[in-house]
């Protein structure tokens, strides 16, 4: 194997598959990056044998060959070279890189002891304009579960059925959906549960290309992004029947601004004891209170916000992280919580939907469970 | 709209101070200053309770000790004593909770009771009041308390500090105005020192004053605090009166009747006691934060290990992990166990997210219900987790 590649070039097909590297593993194998030189390019591979990147560089190569090499080791030469052509070529099972600044030498390993991450491709795919997938998967991935026992729930839900693309997340205590219309596809339901990794690496190879195919495979998903294709083993676990649980028939209506709202929940969720948990929401005409209390060491934080209710009164209690990171999620001035009583999750959707898009979000109260209940 | 509430703040007058003239009467008409050693004026702590003698010269809480000592240098000076302070605010606060389940200890002197519901078991608000009052003076052997009664928190914290000490103020909602809008700015909650001036600058001395002035025009200087301000000028304040709990912790654990070596024992009695514990959190319907495991070496040498979850819960999946987890980071040397214990602290009680899990078909949860259940109706041995009885299990035989 013998090519020459300028640093940048090297360097940008580094951070697209370096990601994917396992920081520990029973495997070390893996923790190599296997090139592969062929008259086309250079491809790099990283796998963690659950999530594979493999990117394709189209550089001039003198002379096809393949080897695997520590993936930290090369990353890092990589990245503190200056910006000038290296040469490579491969001496037995050693990776040589050299530069007018010196010679660089990775042990390497050879491409047959590497995982073979190849997974055909079935012939129809759904082709996405990037920005609206990684819209669809980074709106929707913030609540997945990370209890191992709920395998499905730690993955994001990729759900093609009736015209629409539904991106969803749910740990039971909250729960986010994003559906967008206009996205020809030929499932009449079709799901696949994609491991928080391999969304997180998608999203960091946006930028790849503006165009994203999806390839449903029997295990495994494939996003193209052109010239940079992820492989992800799919979560096999049957993602339950969210559906059922979205209170759509809550019927009290609240709007508020969102900073406004985020800012108090932040500074009155400061008494909230431990972990910036329950925070009461007192639902009043046209006006919101906001209580939390530290209850180990003492304290309470309170605000009012003019807001626009007209619902019965209530007070129900919620995670004061869960709606800020809901809150982060909406992109709108204002936000629309829909309520209906103390045990029942409140539906939050920014003001205004875009175009071919809702997005919607559940979040489950907070219920006092001795008294409590009663004060006026 | 709901019924007028009826909102007591109790307040202790001098606590600390007032503790101390009860334990040691000689101090009585003395000056005396509950806080950190003065060290002859070169005391760097501070003053946390002076009584009313101290506070003639110009003491009071939060100031430098050794500013205190330069104002009188002949009171007498005495350390905090937290726990009998601690002792005495239990027994009052006991008492309270013998009028309404609603009361909200604000500090270690100091709560809130909703009593909306209370004067039909107990009679009118002032009999009421003056009862706690005399009560409190009985329990404790003489502490007065000073007590406000209105129609929400502020009025009532308001009220129970007019008449300092010994004082009884009451409010009828109706009268909120009137006695509100009389008193300077100061004293409503959440207009400090650097505020006060701001508003004096807009013409603002009284509450009245605030509650006068347009709304508009102080949500534009103040944002949404300004809002606030001029709600809590006009006598309305809609927060709740929320009692709290004590938090405590469950415990379970089990001395082996010879000390064990075999991993997979100590393995499995882990998560029987695990399962224990989840058992009781359910029973008691409370979910907690922090785990702990706790062992006993041969040598009797005995150790703890906590780790604390982000979210509360009283799931078998998540305590035994995190028990086993605990177990296997901790290096016993070489010695055999002589004791293994799981607990779970760090409670909100009365506190519980709510998840639609059990909607989704959470396999998990389900399984721990029905164990419960399965027990209560056929005993404790009825039904036992396979994993759990992983010590007994016969030996396989070998071979033959």
């Amino acid at each position: 194997m013998r090519f020459s590649v300028d640093r940048a070039v090297l360097l940008s097909g580094l951070q697209r598959t370096y990601g994917v590297v396992p920081v520990r593993s029973t495997l070390p194998l893996l923790q190599n990056i296997l090139l592969v030189a062929s008259p086309g390019g250079i491809e790099l591979t990283a796998t963690d044998l659950e999530v594979s990147v493999r990117t394709t560089l189209p550089i001039l190569v003198d002379e096809a060959g393949a080897l695997a090499v520590p993936a930290r080791l090369f990353y890092e030469v990589v990245r503190e070279l200056p910006e000038i052509p290296i040469d490579f070529r491969t001496e037995g099972l050693e990776l040589v890189a050299q530069t007018p600044h010196g010679l660089y030498r990775f042990p390497g390993v050879p491409k047959e002891d590497f995982p073979d991450i190849a997974v055909t491709p079935p012939e129809e795919g759904v082709v996405f304009e990037t920005e609206v997938l990684s819209r669809l998967l980074s709106k929707a991935s913030f609540a997945v579960s990370n209890d191992p026992l709920r395998l499905a729930l730690t993955g994001v839900l990729l759900h093609f059925h009736d015209g629409l693309v539904e991106v969803v997340s749910t740990d039971g205590k909250k729960l986010v959906r994003i559906q967008r219309r206009g996205i020809e596809h030929a499932y009449a339901d079709a799901q696949a549960v994609l491991p928080t990794k391999a969304v997180n690496i998608y999203l960091r190879n946006a930028d790849a290309s503006p165009k994203t195919t999806v390839f449903l495979a029997q295990n495994h998903v494939i996003l193209d992004l052109a010239g940079t294709v992820i492989y992800a083993k799919l979560i096999a676990a049957k993602y339950p029947n969210y559906a059922k649980v979205i209170p759509l028939t809550n019927e009290y209506e609240m709007k508020a601004n969102r900073d406004e709202l985020a800012a108090a929940i932040r500074r009155v969720s400061v008494f909230a004891s431990a972990l910036g948990r329950a925070v009461q929401f007192s639902f009043r005409s046209d006006q919101l209170a906001i209580t939390a209390q530290d209850i180990e060491y003492g304290g309470q934080g309170y605000e009012v916000l003019p807001v626009e209710y007209r619902g019965r009164d209530l007070d129900v209690a919620y995670n004061g992280q869960f709606l800020l990171e809901i809150l982060r999620h909406i992109d709108t001035e204002r936000v629309v919580f829909r309520i209906q009583d103390e045990q029942t999750g409140a539906l939050i959707f920014p003001e205004q939907q875009r175009e071919d898009e809702e997005l919607l979000v559940l979040i489950m109260p907070i219920r006092l469970t001795e008294s409590g209940e009663g004060s006026a | 709209m709901t019924m007028a509430r009826i909102i007591f703040h109790i307040d202790m007058d001098a606590f600390f101070a007032a503790i101390e003239e009860l334990d040691n009467p000689a101090l009585r008409g003395k000056p005396v200053v509950v806080g950190a050693d003065p060290k002859g004026g070169r005391g760097r702590g501070v003053v946390s309770t002076a009584n009313y003698e101290a506070r003639k010269y110009g003491i009071r809480s939060a100031m430098p000790i050794s500013e205190a000592y330069r104002r009188c240098p002949d009171a007498v000076f005495l350390p905090v004593r937290g726990e009998r302070y601690h002792q005495v605010s239990r027994q009052i606060m006991s008492l309270l909770k013998e009028y309404t389940p609603l009361v909200e200890p604000v500090s270690i002197d100091e709560a809130y009771l909703d009593m909306t519901h209370s004067p039909k078991l107990f009679g009118p608000p002032e009999e009421v009041a003056r009862e706690i009052k005399r009560r409190i003076r009985e329990t404790t052997g003489g502490l007065t308390a000073s007590v406000g009664v209105g129609p929400n928190k502020l009025v009532a914290k308001i009220a129970s500090d007019l008449q300092k000490p010994d004082g009884l103020v009451i409010v009828p909602e109706d009268q909120v105005r009137q006695f509100l809008w009389p008193l300077p700015i100061g004293h409503l909650w959440g207009v400090g020192k650097r505020t006060e001036p701001v508003l004096e600058g807009m013409g603002i001395r009284t509450i009245g004053d605030l509650a006068r002035y347009p709304q508009d025009e102080l949500v534009r200087r103040f944002g949404s605090w300004g809002y606030q301000l001029w709600e809590l000028a006009q006598g309305r304040d809609d927060r709740p009166v929320t009692p709290v709990w004590k938090a405590k912790s469950i415990s379970q654990e089990k001395t082996f009747e010879s000390d064990v070596d075999d991993p997979e024992v100590m393995d499995a009695t882990i998560l029987e006691l695990a399962d224990g514990v989840t058992r009781q959190l359910r029973d008691e319907g409370v979910q907690g934060r922090t785990i702990t495991l706790k062992i006993r070496l041969e040598d009797f040498s005995t150790f703890t290990r906590s780790q604390s979850l982000e979210v509360p819960t009283d799931r078998f999946a998540d305590i035994s992990r995190i028990a086993l987890e605990l177990f296997h980071r901790f290096d016993r040397r070489g010695q055999k166990v002589r004791l293994l214990g799981v607990g779970m602290s760090n409670f909100e009680r009365g506190m519980k997210q709510l998840t639609f899990l059990d909607q989704l078909g959470d396999r998990d949860d389900r399984v721990d219900r029905v164990i419960d259940l399965v027990r209560k109706k056929f005993g404790e041995s009825a039904i036992r987790r396979a994993i759990t009885t992983a010590g007994r299990r016969p030996k396989r035989r070998g071979g033959s």
